[in-house]
């Protein structure tokens, strides 16, 4: 079951009105029934793993909770009459039993995850004789990540955990953000989710209007260019096409990825749930470590806050700094350690993406590129300093958008490209294989009309005003202001989607490229 | 107050976007109005002639739209009839356009094909367009759309044809905005004139029958258009006509024979009585005797019509002046058109 599906639509259509019905205390209960509702019909059979998850995470966050309000009480009441050793031993004893208690949770689910994930890719890439084909719950990824950051706040005393369960289920498996996020955090999720929101015609307007935009870019771009298929030749690969595919494949993965999130963000402004932004125009980022502040933004600082943060100010990574730095200075080595971070904060995210050497090797090119640009830092600041005024052109803008682009566009080879030869082969090919001549022979032998094309330029074209034209804040706060507007806006979206969308016989019913994993 | 100004706007907005999508599914709907393909457009014309009180319904698949002339009957016996007829029209999907047809009219006699049931599944999704898309929204259309349809096929779509021939779009020609709001009459009271002639020659001999029994959901929609024929005191009369292709088995017809006298009703297998008809395959198919040619259609028409009288199931209302002028017209348009095409 996935957002375009009448069956979505119309539980949609039924929780939205019992939402509203219902007196403001019990409509929480109406998205967790909503949830289940969804996640059922998405498979029985995934229910019981994600209820492992909720079950096993609600009930060692209260546990910690606990532990942490026996602490205090316990230290406040004997404060006095202890020493502060007899306390710090205290502390430290009662530390210990919530860490065990922790990281058992965090071995049942990321067990769970790693198991169901990654036991058949690991088998294969041993030779094991055997071959497993298990069951890979919907969103799996996306609400052991999310739950296991509510673990990690609460151990870290960053809020209290929730006291009642079904409070915590609903926002373990809020249905709008199971099938491919945004991965969002307690704290901030839950202002929303369980107040109960007021009936605001406007604010369902402005859902409606995200949740079409949303469907627009999904169906009229990503899922038309998926007939965009280019053909390969032989053993080799032509330059020409391969940057083609590159650019395609980076129309359709933000057609695809940013028109799934709008539609969940969308879902959720119907319930007056506001689910965090997941990008912030990311094609016009002027660096990679930009780019990764405005792509899948809720997936980097979950990886930042989780994993590169403790990582990095962990004893041993500290005491490797300080050694460094004793014995070299500030240079190269000594930030030996903060680049390892890096590099096992982005093989963690490939590896989170799916199971397999490519999204391994996507997450560690990543890292590489990261270490690169922040290596060679000072070589840039020492040409801007040559050339001043340079910087600050609008042409000098472009070329690093440009430039930007082009290399998340390179580093996506691995995943467009099954193997490694594959995306050497594909890489060197643009290098020493150009060809750009053969694309005037080719593109006229695709399956793709001329409409095709007009209609897939037409709303790039309309994504890019739009981004454009959005600047900073939100489209619909800026020029859908009125009633009118925006419920003509949600409506205009509609037909063009009804009458433009590759939809229906004759197309494959594409699920999002970002809920397999 | 407020409140009403809050609601105008989605209220306003959800009109226009219903219409808009009803009218541009309109326009990209196939209109079935030249080409080879003529048969989709039939079962929408019968809405403008719904209720003009026809003394005979003919109901089925093409051994009834190419094989009986309303206008031959008028002709001969003043008597009204219409076809609603489609291509491979399911016995479902004739229970639903019967049912549909007779809450606006009570025809005396139903003359319905049965050489559909031959088939206890849907087919495929463009015999089922060509039935199904011409239908008005209704209680029949939904129960007729879920017993036809194929697996994979969005039921949706069949209520917002945009859903389905959005893709249509870069397709458009002049003959899609002619015909935006009512579809091509290219039928004599629902009969697609076929004036050519291919002589029967030969047939593949017909396959072994494995299971002489028809399925259980085609026996069933038989049975409920019995039972709502003798609801309304229509006599119903199951017809298998002249055609040799696909094959008729002498296990169907027994069976239909049985059929027929267990409930009260009349079976006619036309086959046998083709010479009785002065049918001659030699020059009444178009076809090489798969179906009938305009002249083999009149001559069964008129056997038929012969027949109906005989039972005292056809008035003459040639008298009536406003049938007069009607089937004058009919009668007119389809002589001219039969003439036009045997001249060519």
């Amino acid at each position: 079951m996935i957002f375009l599906s009448s069956g979505f639509l119309l539980l949609v259509g039924a929780l939205l009105i019992i939402y509203y019905v219902l007196p403001k205390r019990f409509r929480y209960l109406t998205l967790l029934a909503g949830s289940v509702v969804f996640y059922a019909l998405a498979g029985k059979r995934y229910l019981p793993f994600l209820g492992v998850t909720i079950v096993s995470v609600y009930a060692t966050a209260r546990l910690l909770g606990r532990s942490q309000d026996r602490q205090k009480q316990y230290v406040t009441e004997h404060k006095k009459d202890l020493s502060k050793e007899a306390l710090a031993a205290y502390k430290k004893g009662e530390g210990k039993k919530r860490t065990a208690m922790f990281l058992a949770c965090l071995l049942i689910n990321l067990g769970l995850l790693g198991a169901l994930k990654y036991t058949g890719f690991l088998l294969s890439a041993l030779r094991a004789p055997w071959e497993v084909h298990w069951v890979l719950p919907l969103g799996i990824s996306f609400y052991t990540f999310q739950s296991i950051g509510y673990l990690i706040d609460v151990k870290r005393g960053k809020y209290p955990p929730e006291r009642n369960f079904l409070k915590y289920a609903l926002f373990a498996s809020f249905f709008p953000q199971m099938i491919q996020g945004p991965i969002s955090r307690c704290d901030m999720l839950s202002k929303t989710l369980y107040e109960g929101a007021d009936f605001d015609l406007d604010r369902i307007g402005r859902g409606l209007v995200r949740i079409a935009w949303g469907a627009a870019k999904k169906l009229i771009v990503a899922d038309r260019l998926i007939r965009f298929a280019l053909p390969v030749f032989g053993s080799g690969y032509t330059g020409s096409l391969v940057l083609l595919q590159m650019v395609l494949y980076a129309m359709r993965l933000y057609a695809d990825f940013t028109g799934g999130i709008d539609m969940a963000l969308g879902v959720g402004e119907l319930f007056g749930v506001i689910l965090p932004e997941n990008f912030d125009r990311p094609y016009l980022s002027k660096s990679i470590e930009e780019y990764w502040t405005r792509w899948h933004m809720t997936m980097g600082s979950w990886f930042r806050d989780y994993v590169f943060y403790p990582l990095n100010v962990s004893k041993p990574f500290l005491k490797w700094t300080k050694a460094l730095r004793t014995r070299f200075g500030n240079g190269f080595l000594s930030r030996l350690p903060l680049y390892t971070a890096t590099l096992v904060t982005w093989l963690a995210t490939g590896v989170w993406h799916g199971a397999g050497w490519n999204y391994a090797l996507w997450g560690l090119t990543n890292g590489v590129v990261i270490i690169l640009s922040l290596t060679l830092k000072p070589l840039y600041e020492r040409f801007h300093r040559r050339f001043p005024g340079l910087k600050a052109t609008r042409g000098y803008g472009a070329f690093e958008i440009v430039r930007t682009f082009l290399l998340m566009c390179l580093i996506r080879l691995w995943d467009i490209y099954p193997t490694p030869w594959h995306v050497w082969s594909a890489f060197s090919s643009l290098f020493v294989n150009f060809r750009s001549g053969v694309l005037g022979s080719i593109l006229p032998e695709l399956s793709v009309g001329t409409g095709d094309w007009i209609v897939v330029l037409a709303m790039t074209a309309l994504m890019l005003f739009v981004s454009l034209k959005k600047g900073e804040g939100s489209f619909r706060t800026k020029y859908l202001n009125t009633s009118v507007r925006l419920w003509t806006a949600a409506a205009l979206l509609l037909i063009l989607t009804l009458l433009l969308g590759a939809y229906g016989p004759g197309y494959t019913a594409s699920d999002f490229i970002y809920g397999q994993f | 107050m407020k409140k009403r100004r809050n609601w105008f706007a989605p209220l306003s907005v959800l009109v226009l976007t219903g219409l808009l999508v009803w009218s541009l599914g309109r326009l990209v709907r196939p209109k079935y109005a030249s080409g080879l393909t003529l048969e989709g457009s039939m079962v929408e014309n019968w809405y403008a002639h719904a209720g003009e009180g026809h003394q005979v319904l003919f109901i089925g698949d093409c051994e009834v739209y190419e094989s009986f002339s309303p206008a031959a009957l008028y002709a001969e016996y003043g008597a009204t009839s219409y076809i609603r007829g489609s291509a491979q029209q399911l016995m479902w999907q004739s229970y639903y356009l019967l049912r549909e047809a007779l809450q606006k009219e009570t025809p005396r006699a139903v003359v319905l094909s049965i050489c559909s049931l031959r088939y206890s599944e849907p087919q495929n999704e463009a015999y089922n367009r060509m039935t199904l898309d011409g239908m008005r929204f209704g209680r029949n259309k939904i129960e007729a759309v879920r017993a036809s349809l194929l697996e994979g096929e969005s039921e949706l779509s069949y209520y917002v044809p945009l859903l389905r021939y959005h893709d249509r779009l870069f397709e458009l020609t002049p003959e899609d905005a002619q015909y935006l709001f009512a579809g091509p009459e290219l039928t004599y009271n629902g009969y697609l004139m076929r004036t050519e002639t291919v002589p029967y020659t030969w047939l593949p001999q017909a396959p072994v029958l494995k299971d002489a029994a028809f399925g259980e959901k085609p026996v069933e929609y038989l049975d409920r258009i019995a039972a709502l024929c003798e609801e309304k005191g229509i006599a119903l009369i199951l017809v298998k006509s002249p055609c040799l292709l696909p094959a008729w088995y002498d296990q169907w017809d027994r069976w239909l024979t049985d059929y027929a006298e267990v409930h009260g009703i009349e079976y006619i297998n036309a086959i046998p009585l083709m010479e009785e008809m002065g049918i001659d395959l030699g020059a009444d198919t178009y076809d090489g005797g798969v179906h009938l040619n305009v002249f083999g259609a009149e001559k069964y028409t008129l056997w038929l019509g012969a027949h109906l009288s005989e039972r005292g199931l056809l008035t003459d209302q040639r008298q009536d002046p406003v049938i007069a002028a009607r089937y004058g017209d009919l009668v007119l348009r389809y002589e001219q058109e039969k003439q036009r095409r045997t001249e060519k």
